[in-house]
Parts: C-alpha cells; sequence; structure tokens
C-alpha cells in the first residue's frame, strides 16, 4: 500500500515537473518565424544542387532550372508570413494555466485509478505462492509410472517389495481388483504377512463399492485371528455384519474398537460416526453401549505395551522398509475428511517424514524412489531430482 | 503492488495526454508560445508513463503474477522466459499497450528530435498524437484493461498458443506496430498542416523521414510473419492472402506510395493534397488493421455481438479518425495550392503511376478482405463467402505487372519532362537481359507455365533496369573507371535506398515467382527405409522416435538427403504436442540453399509402422526474404541521407509580450 503511495507520489510529481516547469521557464526572444524554417530548408535545397551539380548527378541547365525554382520558393515564403511568430504571454496566465495542470491532472488520474484500480491488492507473483497439487497431471504421470512397474513385475515377479508397491499404487489409482491381485502375489511369496492381507482385503472391499466380498471376510478373520487388535479387520468384520442385519452385533463391535483405540487414534471419528448412523438405524441409544470384559482387557493389554506415540495400525516390521512410511489407512481416511488445505499439509508431513527416514538411513532405494515419486507429484521438480539421484546412485 | 503502480502510470498518461492534446493545440491557435511549449514536456511525460507501464505488466508476466486476468489467460508458468516476455504483446489488451508505447515513443523522438521543425507544425503534429493516445488509453483502460485483476489468483495460467512459441512470432508484432503507428506520425504532421492550411516543401523534407522508418518496420514485420507462416505450418507456403496478412499489407501498399508521393511534393511542390490524403489513408488502414485483427472481427463479424463495448468503441475510434481526417481534407485539402507543373511523362508522372497502382492495389485488397465480412454481415451468417488466392492471382498479380514495367523506367526520366524513348534506348540492356532470363527459363523449366515466364521476365527487367540507372548516373564506361568510382563513392544515400529498394523488390518478384510456380510437393505414407524423390533429391526415411522438450513432446523423424548419389543433408522434422493445451504444430526442416529450400514435414503415425511425410522442394523461396532486407536496408540507407538533418534556423529575438499586444 505504501509504497504504491510512494510511487505514485513520484509519477505525480515528475509529470507535474514536466507540465509545469516549461509554462513557467518560458521566456521571450527565442521564437523564430515559420518563414525562418522554411528558408532553411530551402537553403538546404540550394546547397544539394549544388553538390548534385558538382557530383555532375545534373547537368548545369537543370541545375539552373532547379535553382530558380526553389528561389522562386524562397521569395513566396517570406512575404507571406504576415503573421507574428508566436509569442510569450504575461506571467500571471502562464501562473495559473501552470496551477491547473499540476492540480487537476493528478486528481483526475487519482479518481479514475480509484475507479478502475485496485490498491489493497498486492502483487501475487507465481514463486512465492505454494505449488499447487495437480490432480489431473498427478495421476496420468502415476499411471504411466504403475505401468512401467507391473511391466517390470512380469519378468521378476519373485520381488515381494514390488509386489506390495504395485499393489499400493493401483489403490491409489483406483484400482482396486488389480491391487488386490498384486497384495495375492505378496500372500503367494510370504502368506504370513498379516497387513498385507487386510490391505488386500481391504482392496476386495474397495472393488465391490462397499460390500464385503467373501475372500475380505475370510482374509479379515484371519488378521483377526493374528493380531486380536487389527483396527481395519474389526471395522470391516462389524460392517460386515451390519450388512448381514446383525446391528447388535455391530454395534458391540464398533464399541469395543474404540474401547481398544488410543483417545487420539484417527480413525475414531469414521468409527464414531457409523456407531451413530447404525445405532440411530436400530432405535438403540449408543451412550447406553458398553464394551465387552474381552475388550476391556484387550486394551489394559495394549495401553501397557504402548510406547507414548499411539501406534500406527501398520503392523510394526510386518511389511518390509519400502511399506513402513506409507500411508495407513487411517491417515487415508482422515484425509478423505479434510479440507483440500489440511489433505496437502498431511502429505507434505507425510513426505517430509519419509524424507527424514531415508535421511537416518540412506541406503533404502525403493524409499528414495518412492520420496522422487512423491516430490514431482507435489510439483516440486528440484528435489524429486535430488531423490531420483540418490536412488540411481544405489543402484 | 507493482502491477498497480502500472495501472496508476497508464491512467496517469491518459490525462497527459488529454493535456498534451489540448494544450499545445489552443496555443498553436491563438500564438501562445508558452502553451505550445507544453507539447514537448508532455511526449515527454506520456513516453516515460505508458513506459513504466508496460514496464510492470513485464513484471507480471515475467513473474507470472496469476491474480492478473490478463496474465493467468495468456501466460504459464512452465513457459520459457523469452515466451513469457513475448506473451505481453501476445494477446489483445498487451498489444494495445505496446501499441500506445510505441506512439509515445515516436512522440517523445519528435519532442527530442524535431528541433528542426517549425514550432507551430511541431506542437499541432505532437497535439495531434496526444488526441490519438488519448483514444487508445480509454480504449484500453474501459474495455481491455491489461491491469485488470482476478482475484483469487489462479492456481496457473492457460498457456500461451504453442504456434506462438515461436522466435519468428514473437518479434513479429513489434515491428509491424513500428510500422502501423509510424504512419502515425505522417497522419499527425499531414492533419496538422490541414489546421495550418499549408503544405510545402520543407513539410515534405520533415514528414517523409518518419514515412521512411515506419515503412521499413512494416517490411520487416511483413517478412517475418510471412518466414514464420512458411516454416511454421508446415504447408511450404509463405502467404496465404489471409485477412490477418492483408491487414498488414494494406498499410504497407499506401505506405509506399506516400513515399513516393512526397518526394514529389519535396522536389517540385505539388501532388499536395494527394500526399496530404495518402497519409491520412496509411494511417486509418493501420488503425483498421491494427483493431481488426485483434478484434477477431475478421473471422466473424459477430465477435462485435459477443464483446459489444470493445466493439463499440472500436466502431466510433474509427469514425472519428477515418471520417474526422477525412471530413478535414474535404474541407482544408482545397486551399492546398500547387505551384509545380509537369507533363505525362517525366518522373512525376513515373511517379504518379505507381501512386495510382498503388492505391488500386490497397483497393483491391481492402475489397477483398472486406468482402466476405460484408456478406456475412448481409445474410446474417448464411453464407460464407472466402476470398482466396485466385481473386488476388487474378486482380493484384496484373496490377502490378505495368507497376514493375514502369519501375525501371520512372528512375530514368528526367523531372517536369521525360524523354520516353531516350530513356528506353538506355534500357536496352535490361530488355536483352529480361529476353535471355525468359530464354534460359523456358529451357530449363518442366510443365512449362506463362505465369513462371512472366515472374522472370519482369524481375530480370527490373533488376537489370535498375542497374542501369546507377551505371547512368555513375557515368560506367563512358567516364574512365576512376572517375565512375568517384561518382559511386559520393552519390546521396538517398540514391543507394532506391536502387537498393527496387533491386531488392525485383529479387522478391523471382523468389515469389520461383515458389509459386515452380515448387514441388510430394506428400505420402513413408515406412523406415523408404526412399522418394523429389526435384532431384532423395530423401530417406529413417524412421521417427519420441523426444522430449522442455515443456512439450515431440515425434522426431529422420530424412537423410542425397543427390547423385552424393548425401546432401539430414534433416529432422517434429510434430510436437505442447503439454499445456495438448496443441499439436509441426516444426518443418528446412535445408536452405542458394536455388531453393529443401523442405520436410513428418506427420502422423500410420498402422502398420509407417508416418504420412510432405517433402517439399521450394525454388527461389529464400530469395523472397533476401529481397526483403535489401529492401530495408534500401530505406534504412534513405534515412541515414544528409537531407534530413537539416538544421534548426538562426532565431531572432522578439520581445515577450508580443502576442498580447498583438
Amino acid at each position: 500500500m505504501t509504497v504504491l503511495w510512494i510511487a505514485a507520489a513520484v509519477l505525480v510529481l515528475v509529470t507535474a515537473a514536466l507540465l509545469g516547469l516549461p509554462l513557467l521557464r518560458a521566456r521571450g526572444g527565442e521564437a523564430a518565424s515559420r518563414a525562418d524554417y522554411d528558408l532553411t530548408v530551402y537553403k538546404d535545397q540550394l546547397a544539394e544542387i549544388d553538390r548534385d551539380l558538382e557530383r555532375g548527378l545534373l547537368s548545369a541547365e537543370q541545375a539552373e532550372a532547379a535553382r530558380i525554382e526553389v528561389q522562386r520558393r524562397m521569395l513566396a515564403a517570406a512575404p507571406e508570413d504576415g503573421a507574428p511568430p508566436a509569442a510569450v504571454p504575461a506571467g500571471g496566465r502562464r501562473w495559473a494555466t501552470a496551477a491547473v495542470l499540476c492540480v487537476a491532472v493528478p486528481a483526475a488520474a487519482l479518481g479514475l485509478y480509484g475507479y478502475l484500480g485496485a490498491p489493497q491488492q498486492p502483487d501475487q507473483p507465481f514463486a512465492a505462492r505454494p505449488a499447487p497439487v495437480h490432480a489431473e497431471g498427478r495421476k496420468t504421470e502415476m499411471a504411466d509410472l504403475v505401468a512401467k512397474l507391473a511391466a517390470r513385475m512380469e519378468q521378476n515377479p519373485d520381488s515381494v517389495e514390488g509386489w506390495l508397491l504395485l499393489g499400493r499404487s493401483y489403490t491409489t489409482l483406483g484400482r482396486f481388483d488389480d491391487a488386490a491381485a498384486a497384495y495375492g502375489r505378496v500372500l503367494d511369496l510370504r502368506p504370513g504377512e498379516v497387513e498385507v492381507r487386510a490391505d488386500r482385503a481391504e482392496a476386495l472391499v474397495m472393488g465391490a463399492d462397499g460390500r464385503i466380498p467373501a475372500q475380505a471376510r475370510e482374509d479379515f478373520r484371519a488378521v483377526l485371528a493374528a493380531d486380536r487388535a487389527n483396527v481395519r479387520a474389526r471395522f470391516y468384520l462389524a460392517m460386515a455384519r451390519a450388512r448381514e442385519g446383525d446391528d447388535t452385533g455391530a454395534l458391540q463391535d464398533l464399541v469395543d474398537l474404540i474401547a481398544i483405540s488410543p483417545r487420539n487414534a484417527p480413525w475414531l471419528p469414521t468409527v464414531g460416526q457409523e456407531l451413530m448412523r447404525l445405532a440411530a438405524a436400530a432405535k438403540v441409544d449408543p451412550t447406553a453401549l458398553r464394551p465387552t470384559a474381552e475388550a476391556l482387557a484387550l486394551a489394559k493389554d495394549l495401553a501397557a505395551s504402548r510406547p507414548a506415540p499411539p501406534p500406527r495400525p501398520q503392523g510394526e516390521g510386518s511389511a518390509p522398509a519400502a511399506a513402513a512410511p506409507g500411508p495407513s489407512q487411517a491417515d487415508v481416511d482422515a484425509a478423505s475428511e479434510m479440507s483440500a488445505e489440511d489433505r496437502t499439509a498431511m502429505i507434505r508431513s507425510m513426505v517430509q517424514r519419509l524424507a527424514d527416514r531415508l535421511e537416518a538411513n540412506p541406503d533404502d532405494r525403493e524409499g528414495w524412489l518412492r520420496l522422487a515419486n512423491a516430490y514431482r507429484v507435489l510439483g516440486e521438480t528440484e528435489k524429486a531430482k535430488e531423490a531420483q539421484a540418490r536412488a540411481d546412485a544405489l543402484r | 503492488m507493482i502491477i498497480e503502480i502500472g495501472h496508476f502510470a497508464l491512467v496517469l498518461a491518459l490525462f497527459v495526454a488529454v493535456v498534451q492534446a489540448a494544450v499545445p493545440m489552443a496555443g498553436a491557435q491563438r500564438g501562445d508560445a508558452a502553451w505550445m511549449a507544453v507539447a514537448r514536456p508532455a511526449a515527454l511525460a506520456q513516453f516515460l508513463l505508458v513506459a513504466v507501464a508496460f514496464g510492470c505488466l513485464t513484471h507480471a508476466f515475467v513473474t507470472s503474477d496469476f491474480s492478473v486476468l490478463n496474465v493467468a489467460q495468456n501466460s504459464h508458468s512452465t513457459k520459457p522466459m523469452l515466451y513469457k516476455v513475448s506473451g505481453v504483446w501476445g494477446n489483445h489488451e498487451g498489444s494495445m499497450l505496446l501499441w500506445v508505447l510505441i506512439l509515445a515513443v515516436f512522440g517523445c523522438a519528435v519532442a527530442l528530435f524535431g528541433r528542426n521543425l517549425p514550432p507551430g507544425l511541431r506542437s499541432r503534429a505532437l497535439a495531434i498524437q496526444g488526441l490519438i493516445s488519448v483514444g487508445f488509453l480509454l480504449f484500453i483502460l474501459f474495455t481491455s484493461n491489461p491491469f485488470a485483476r482476478l482475484l483469487p489468483a489462479a492456481r496457473d495460467g492457460q498457456g500461451l498458443n504453442p504456434l506462438l512459441q515461436d522466435p519468428g512470432l514473437a518479434f513479429h508484432p513489434p515491428f509491424l506496430y513500428l510500422g502501423y503507428v509510424g504512419f502515425s506520425m505522417a497522419f499527425s504532421f499531414a492533419i496538422a498542416a490541414l489546421i495550418e492550411g499549408r503544405v510545402d516543401a520543407a513539410w515534405a523534407r520533415w514528414v517523409r523521414p518518419w514515412t521512411l522508418a515506419a515503412w521499413s518496420f512494416l517490411t520487416v514485420g511483413i517478412g517475418l510473419g510471412s518466414w514464420w507462416a512458411y516454416y511454421e505450418l508446415g504447408w511450404g507456403g509463405f502467404w496465404f492472402w489471409d485477412p490477418v496478412e492483408n491487414a498488414s499489407f494494406m498499410p504497407w501498399l499506401a505506405g509506399t506510395a506516400l513515399l513516393h508521393s512526397s518526394i514529389v511534393v519535396e522536389k517540385r511542390d505539388t501532388m499536395k493534397a494527394w500526399t496530404v490524403f495518402l497519409a491520412i489513408v496509411a494511417f486509418s488502414l493501420s488503425l483498421l488493421g491494427t483493431f481488426l485483427v485483434r478484434s477477431g472481427v475478421l473471422t466473424s463479424v459477430h465477435a462485435f455481438a459477443t464483446d459489444p463495448k470493445r466493439g463499440v468503441f472500436i466502431l466510433i475510434l474509427l469514425i472519428i479518425v477515418i471520417g474526422g481526417s477525412l471530413a478535414l481534407f474535404a474541407w482544408r485539402g482545397p486551399q492546398l495550392k500547387s505551384t509545380g507543373l509537369f507533363q505525362p511523362v517525366s518522373r512525376e508522372g513515373a511517379l504518379l503511376l505507381n501512386n495510382l497502382m498503388m492505391t488500386v492495389g490497397t483497393a483491391v485488397v481492402l475489397l477483398g478482405t472486406l468482402y466476405p465480412l460484408f456478406t456475412d454481415a448481409m445474410t446474417g451468417g448464411q453464407s460464407k463467402v472466402s476470398v482466396g488466392a485466385p481473386f488476388y492471382n487474378a486482380v493484384f498479380v496484373p496490377l502490378m505487372i505495368p507497376m514493375i514495367a514502369a519501375m525501371a523506367v520512372g528512375p530514368m526520366l528526367s523531372w517536369k519532362r521525360g524523354d520516353l524513348g531516350a530513356a528506353l534506348t538506355r534500357l536496352w540492356l535490361a530488355c536483352a537481359a529480361a529476353a535471355v532470363a525468359v530464354a534460359v527459363t523456358w529451357l530449363v523449366q518442366t510443365g512449362g507455365s506463362v505465369l513462371g515466364l512472366i515472374g522472370v521476365l519482369f524481375a530480370a527487367w527490373l533488376a537489370v533496369g535498375t542497374l542501369v540507372e546507377l551505371a547512368e548516373r555513375v557515368r560506367l564506361f563512358r567516364a574512365p573507371a576512376g572517375e565512375s568510382l568517384r561518382r559511386l563513392a559520393r552519390l546521396p544515400r538517398a540514391a543507394w535506398g532506391m536502387t537498393l529498394a527496387h533491386f531488392g523488390l525485383a529479387v522478391v518478384v523471382a523468389g515469389i515467382t520461383g515458389a509459386g510456380v515452380w515448387k514441388v510437393e510430394s506428400i505420402q505414407a513413408m515406412k523406415p527405409g523408404d526412399s522418394v524423390d523429389v526435384a532431384g533429391y532423395t530423401y530417406t526415411f529413417h524412421g521417427a522416435q519420441e523426444h522430449q522438450g522442455p515443456n512439450y513432446s515431440a515425434l522426431r523423424g529422420k530424412f537423410t538427403v542425397s543427390r547423385g548419389g552424393e548425401p546432401v543433408v539430414d534433416l529432422w522434422p517434429e510434430k510436437r504436442v505442447y503439454t499445456v493445451r495438448a496443441m499439436p504444430t509441426t516444426e518443418a526442416a528446412i535445408h536452405p540453399t542458394f536455388w531453393g529450400d529443401l523442405y520436410a514435414v513428418v506427420g502422423d503415425a500410420q498402422p502398420g509402422g509407417s508416418f504420412v511425410t510432405r517433402l517439399y522442394f521450394n525454388p527461389l523461396v529464400g530469395w523472397m526474404w533476401a529481397g526483403g532486407l535489401i529492401m530495408v536496408l534500401g530505406g534504412v540507407l534513405s534515412l541515414s541521407d544528409r537531407r534530413y538533418r537539416v538544421g534548426a534556423p538562426t532565431r531572432r529575438r522578439v520581445p515577450a509580450g508580443a502576442a498580447a499586444r498583438a
């Protein structure tokens, strides 16, 4: 704002000085009549005829004829100009004119600018603004990468990390059936991966538009058998019960899930919402529901083993390093409810987490590749290149 | 802040322009030297303010400030810097600002270098310039404001048409505008002369350099434009009689006529009213060109309907400028008395013939350009008439033939009364050269065309005729060689200018003939390894690969060209897709040689691994631009002639307050 008014004041002052000073400084005695100017040109024309004659461009008689013509014009120019040359008027009128100009011009300009301009709006150069996330570009770019990865997996079908990455990528792209198949390949190689089984089951649910297919139910039951505290398995099995019409059972499962969850667990809002919805449908007072004794005991055990920060639902060490820093389902769930800005912030914080981990553990090539990809998606080309270089160095 | 500073500067410039238009004019009418003296500083202030505004807009483009509507619509953050800058004038609003900036530059030049101008003429001319500025600034601020804000700011810009992302086109509009706006100087001087009621040799001498400068710039602009069309559009053509091209060609024709008639005013004190009329016409056509191209009216009159505010403003401005100046001309024109008399066969007569042909040519192009608009408007868009090359070939080309025929003779005639017989006798060499050229062409050309022979005939006639005139001037072979050389060295630069410009036109005519008549074209599907013969050259195709550019992806083909088994050159044509607008462009691969260009374009992939390829041989096409450059060189040389450096008169003292007493 201030800068604008200072700049405007400078422009106004310069303009006023340029317009006003010649009026004030004008003096008499400098005027030449129009005839003088004409005569200067005619004299120059005469000189030119002489030069042409000397060069031989004109013959002597041609030059003479031309000279007579110019001289006739000179004679015609002189007496015709009876009017006196322009003169400088007395000081008062000049001062008045200067004053009017120096006041009226800036005033009019300010008035019109006030009508047209937006003086309170600052510049917004592109570099100074937060980098935008291009949803479209991100998707196509990722689809390309995923297609390449899939082709590579055909050559190298024994890579657990590869299938895992492919499954996650398909999930991100919304190709849930492909994702489930990719997770299935991991399970063929390592049937004991509990979290991967949960991933596959979840992909099957997503692919079935929220219905819980038989395979998914089987998977979730297996997961729950191996890990009693598995949030996803408990949640989806509860949903499956609700679908079967067992509202009471579903409500009990949800209440148990809440009981074993830490207070600030990110999935609590979602679970709570489902609880309210089911309770309303079944006409049950949700506040009257109590967790089972089994759940309370489990909660006690978990609280004892829980380190200060709440555990991420992703089991520690269940998937290899490549999987660990990825967004958990809970993160994704939480993200889906956030505003655009919050989501961007969350994505950034996750990417930062990955970057920090990799600084501590720089030999993780897959990690660098994912970081490069993440930066690319966020539009931070420089950082993406850097991460890519780190990954390439590990090849 | 910077963008708002620019906006304020532009608003301030409007009111300075009002002062520049009103105060000096009133001063000149009342004989008030102090008021007249306001003209020069006002022109200076005008220039400074518009330059600040233009600089601020450029800053917004360079920093990709998408809170500015114009930047958001026409730029993109990933564009290369060169095209961010050229994007400033690559759109309607910015180009109007450039127009006003150039107008201010010319006004400032008159203020700074016009000391030898009579104060009355200078004040009035600058006042008219101010008036034009007022019109344009009002138009910009109220209908096409480049500083309009977009809040909240756009995420990113909508990019620039990738066709326009090309150095040829980046610098084409500024040159065109330098030409268009340059004619505004001639116009301002013409209006000032009409108000003063006098046009004399001195006036012509002051108008001519401005016209010459404008003409040279316009020639460069048109040349760049056709060159761009040649290598970017990928059809091997260079001039399409497109309305946009015609819009720049019409002021050029009128300006060329003005250039020649102002010589007559200066040397012979005649054809005054006609010259003033031409100045008005040249500028009116420039205005028409500026607006018609930028407003989109040329593609359809309905552009007026989609943006009525802008369209109505343009109409009013055109009516005021063109109608007003022609009315003034009708009123004051008859007072312009001519003194010089001349015979039909004389230098003046030849220049008059040139003027006649040029103006009729202009009228033909104007008719061809506007006719489709009229029918479109009359029938409510029911019938779309397009006027293309056949019309111009049938009407415009025959008009130019007698003009070029007379062009070689004109400079040989003397002022007042010429001897046609003697001039033609001295041109026997040109006749012979033309005959030889036609005979050689006849033997060489296959699939003979009369048009080609005519083109060669007149190109040779004009080129040799121009050289004969030069030889005459220096008495080549009639005086000792040393004497001729001395004369050559001391020839006035204006004479050199004429010789070069006329010779350049001969080269242009040869180029147009060659590329227009003898173009060899071959379109086919080629698989890697296939060969095609085009005009004696064998093109072998080696396939096409994907290739990634800074903001586009491309399909790049490879050809090796050989002639009689000898390798000539490798050509790498591209077909690009610019990611932002997903718009494909062709990048022709061109190998220029003296006798013609090898020109290759790669097109879409076909099933079965083949590609559509277009191969051309464009004979003499490079001569066209070389000739254009020679013409511009002639214009610049003529501009530097010492005639235009006439000093200011010695001043005589007049006591202060003389006007008050008078």
